[in-house]
């Protein structure tokens, strides 16, 4: 087990650049989530760190020690494949054995480990089956012996459950997380899906354009985003994001104003606010007032998307709301979730009522 | 209708349900007739193509004085084999040879072409398509020219009418070829299996050994079965290159047009060995002119 | 090749790295290229320089720079004559071929047990050498007792009994048969997969507009092979260009010149009468030929590749 260090480090594919200068450390036993869309730059991130790619510029550590030019196989780390990657040649036995096969371990010693890592994943009927003949969540199973089999230093995963169907995967994650917490193993985990970031890491770092945009623990990250890319990103709904504009300690947009402990200094902002920290009030009652656009009942709640002024913000409403289109309404905001970035930079912008010490 | 009348009456009757029912044919009757057309044509068709086949390994298998007739029936004999394994066909050396050419080409190829088409297909090299199309561009150079140069070549170096440098002259064209069939293969295989065979321990080599030659089995067997077949087959460069030991099967046809004329059952009996092999492979043979027809060339 | 090389090289194949080990697996293919391909091409195109008789010297003779090129283009009527023949034979056996293939892919396109089997057995004929091929159809048209010139005779009793390889042009019909034969296999297996990936609405939507089966090939069907039957027009002028052992075995250039082709004269200069120089130089000539050819072939490839 080792901590990873990415130092400085920059990729580029021909005049395209995928990393521009990442720093990135993770502790030991840390279990590292790299989230953003497709074409961020987390994938080459894992892959350099694999050594399946080469830095362009800056370090890279495991374990303290520089592997810019160790090969993948003296780096010590396992990793599992979005396609699994398994060998369709060799049975599950031999598929999950391989590792220490090139090791040079053989015998009764090759066969009890890899005997106790199918179990631990519970793949033990079928040890003698060819990567064709299982489901997919056993081929799931198959990488995750593979890469459990031996003690690596590091665990990389590439988006390993996105090929699973909606139900295995919260089953697979969660088995996922019981591993990693098992074997401590330090994890680099890459998905384009929040809710496994947020579900399974210590730390999440959000990456988009080759660079990370924060890095911190979920529950940062989900209450006080860095900047409005994260705060788009992270939720679902969407964080609700307002242009406007704040004069005299108070928000303004066309049709809103909210009051409120907003810092002296105005100017141009756009003010972010999750669904869940929207009240529905009675028209006339609320700080915003508008119109019911659509309602949607997503079983636990209903979303009620509400057009005021110019903007649309959702709300989340208590299951039993019923309401119209074009039905009047208003909306509370509570005073103390709201986030505030600057229009310009699109940065964070801290003040006074908000604990943002972290 | 009468006695007499019967035989006009008959005549006249056949055209009869033509007018009676409508012009047309039923379209059942026009699709049996059409069907019997097109069974009949491919059978011609067969006929055209491999009866020709056929009639070689027919008089091969003849006796002398039925080889000259067009007779079809006649009692099978070995006499001409026979003969042509004697002085001075010598169908049995003929035939190591061809098999020594034909083997060692194959086994010095397949695994040159495997790793220069992996490397083709993994890894960028500066110059970036130009290399492997290079390659296949080398298919469409005239043998004439290439081999007036080995012919001297050889000759100095003491090579002429080996087996070697047959060998060597039909490496010119089998390998590159099989690099662009197998190259082919690999790029259909997902680098995955080999990068996480790297990642659990294994070096580029033993990656390459341990799940990309497994994986690419078809495709080499494909390459293997062309590299069969144009060895096999060649005849030129063993027909300049060779004079007596290392002549071939396909050269030794030669041998058999003598100033009495042509000995038509000897030629009859070295086809038959020639054909032989391909009648037993059809099959596969078939599956890689389909495979070749991917990369739209064949030699 | 990067100028440092990490000295962990030396440290054995296993610890190699991709930047030094491609080159290496890619190194015993380029020895074979070069040494059977690229040094014959470069040295080939020396001797064309030389007048080298090989029968008089093995050394390389003396220099005459285009000297062998300018007697090739302005005053050998045999090359001419050569030229004429592979001209002729070119044109008509890419036209009879192609026609022929289109046919029979047509007639045996279908998944019945019959067009399988007859697949197959087509097959044997391409799978079948050269050489031999020539030999085979030496003995078929035997005026005498080869089956298929009793065939002719019996369907065109003109031909009854002729000497096909004695005639000058039925010997080059023999010739261009014999490679029809031989090579329509082949290029029907390239129009049959054609025809398998063409859409098959296009062709339904003409039987639903009332196309008939003959408009429907050549108004529907035809135009939309165009970018194959542009690769086989292409591939089969270049095997054309270069034929030469159904040449040696069916006719060797017979009777007097009239199916000698280039290659065939090229082979005669370079190894009966061993005029080395000056067939260099004739070989190059027909290498220029192809390479235009074998250019407008790679076009075609590239470009339909990323398709």
């Amino acid at each position: 087990m080792a901590s990873v260090e990415l130092v400085g480090v920059e990729k580029r594919f021909g005049s395209f650049s995928a990393l521009q200068h990442l720093d990135l450390s993770v502790a030991d036993g840390e279990f590292l989530v790299l989230l953003g869309p497709s074409g961020c730059g987390k994938t080459t991130t894992m892959r350099m760190v694999a050594g399946l790619e080469e830095a362009t510029a800056g370090e890279i550590l495991i374990g303290g020690r520089r592997v810019n030019d160790a090969l993948p196989k003296d780096r010590d780390v396992a990793m599992v494949f979005q396609n699994y990657g398994l060998y369709p040649h060799m049975s599950v036995a031999q598929n999950i054995g391989y590792p220490l096969k090139v090791r040079g371990i053989g015998g009764p010693d090759r066969e009890g480990r890899v005997k106790r890592a199918a179990e631990k994943v519970e793949l033990g009927p079928l040890l003698h089956r060819k990567p064709r003949e299982l489901s997919g969540g056993q081929r799931q199973r198959v990488a995750l012996a593979r890469a459990i089999v031996r003690t690596p230093q590091v665990f990389l995963m590439d988006e390993p459950l996105s090929n699973l169907d909606a139900k295995l995967r919260v089953t697979m994650r969660a088995e996922i997380k019981h591993l990693q917490h098992e074997l401590g193993v330090t994890t680099i985990y890459v998905t384009h899906d929040q809710i496994e970031a947020m579900t399974l890491a210590h730390r999440v770092a959000v990456m988009n354009g080759g660079v990370i945009q924060q890095l911190d623990t979920p529950e940062a990250i989900y209450d006080r985003p860095a900047n409005l890319f994260v705060a788009g990103f992270i939720g679902s709904p969407p964080m609700n994001l307002v242009p406007g504009r704040i004069a005299g300690g108070t928000f303004q947009a066309p049709g809103i104003t909210i009051a409120g402990a907003f810092p002296a200094a105005g100017g141009d902002v756009i003010l972010g606010i999750r669904s869940e920290d929207v009240t529905i009030a009675a028209p006339g009652e609320g700080s915003i007032e508008g119109q019911v656009y659509a309602s949607e009942l997503t079983g636990e709640a209903v979303l009620v998307t509400v057009s005021a002024g110019g903007a649309r913000l959702i709300a989340r409403a208590p299951r039993s709301f019923r309401g119209g289109f074009g039905s009047p309404i208003a909306l509370n905001v509570d005073a103390g979730k709201i986030h505030l970035f600057d229009e310009a930079t699109g940065r964070r912008i801290a003040f006074a009522d908000r604990s943002d010490g972290g | 209708m009468t006695e007499g009348s019967s035989l006009p009456g008959a005549i006249a009757a056949a055209p009869r349900p033509t007018r009676a029912e409508p012009v047309r044919l039923s379209s059942r009757s026009r699709r049996r007739i059409a069907g019997a057309a097109r069974t009949l044509t491919i059978l011609l068709v067969i006929l055209v193509f491999f009866g020709p086949v056929v009639w070689i390994m027919l008089t091969a298998l003849k006796q002398p004085r039925d080889v000259y007739s067009l007779s079809v029936i006649f009692t099978p004999t070995l006499d001409n084999l026979r003969t042509a394994f004697a002085s001075p066909y010598f169908l049995g050396s003929r035939t190591l040879n061809s098999i020594i050419v034909t083997t060692g080409t194959i086994v010095l190829s397949l695994p040159i072409a495997t790793a220069a088409a992996y490397a083709f297909s993994r890894f960028r090299f500066p110059g970036g398509n130009a290399w492997s199309l290079g390659v296949l561009a080398t298919q469409f150079i005239p043998p004439v020219i290439i081999i007036i140069p080995l012919f001297v070549a050889f000759r100095s170096a003491g090579l002429l009418d080996t087996r070697l440098a047959l060998i060597i002259a039909n490496m010119s064209f089998v390998v590159p070829y099989s690099i662009w069939m197998i190259k082919g293969f690999i790029d259909a295989i997902p680098a995955d299996m080999e990068e996480a065979a790297q990642i659990d321990g294994a070096s580029r080599l033993r990656a390459i050994w341990d799940v990309v030659v497994p994986m690419a089995i078809p495709g080499i067997a494909t390459a293997a079965i062309f590299a069969f077949v144009v060895s096999w087959n060649e005849f030129f460069y063993a027909l300049v290159l060779s004079r007596q030991d290392a002549v071939t099967l396909q050269v030794g046809l030669m041998g058999a047009r003598t100033e009495r004329g042509d000995a038509w059952e000897i030629m009859a009996a070295m086809g038959l060995v020639i054909i032989l092999p391909m009648l037993v492979l059809s099959r596969y043979v078939q599956r890689y002119f389909v495979a070749g027809l991917v990369s739209g060339s064949v030699r | 090749m990067p100028g440092i090389l990490p000295a962990r090289r030396f440290e054995g194949w296993g610890r190699m790295h991709d930047r030094v080990l491609k080159y290496w697996l890619i190194a015993p293919a380029l020895l074979v290229i070069a040494g059977t391909l690229l040094y014959p091409l470069v040295s080939g195109l020396w001797y064309s320089l030389h007048e080298w008789k090989l029968s008089d010297s093995p050394a390389l003779g003396p220099f005459v720079g285009l000297g062998n090129y300018v007697v090739a283009v302005s005053d050998d009527p045999d090359l001419l004559n050569s030229g004429r023949v592979t001209l002729i034979f070119t044109v008509l056996s890419v036209v009879c071929t192609l026609s022929v293939a289109m046919g029979l892919a047509v007639l045996l396109s279908g998944n019945g047990r019959l067009e399988v089997n007859a697949r197959t057995l087509l097959v044997i004929p391409f799978a079948m050498s050269p050489a031999l091929v020539g030999v085979s159809w030496r003995f078929l048209l035997n005026p005498e007792f080869g089956g298929f010139s009793a065939l002719i005779g019996a369907l065109v009793p003109g031909l009854k009994g002729a000497s096909f390889l004695a005639d000058p042009t039925l010997a080059m019909a023999a010739l261009i048969l014999c490679d029809v034969w031989h090579s329509a296999p082949y290029f029907m297996l390239m129009f049959i997969g054609a025809l398998a990936s063409l859409p098959q609405e296009t062709v339904e939507a003409a039987q639903v507009d009332g196309a008939s089966r003959i408009r429907l090939f050549f108004e529907i069907v035809l135009p939309q092979l165009k970018p194959v039957l542009a690769i086989a027009v292409l591939l089969k002028i270049i095997f054309s260009l270069k034929v030469l052992d159904q040449v040696i075995t069916l006719t060797n250039g017979g009777p007097g010149t009239s199916t000698e082709t280039l290659a065939h004269f090229i082979y005669q200069t370079a190894f009966r009468w061993y005029d080395v120089g000056y067939a260099a130089a004739t070989a190059y000539l027909l290498a220029a030929c192809m390479a235009v050819f074998a250019a407008i072939y790679f076009q075609l490839i590239t470009e339909r590749r990323p398709a």
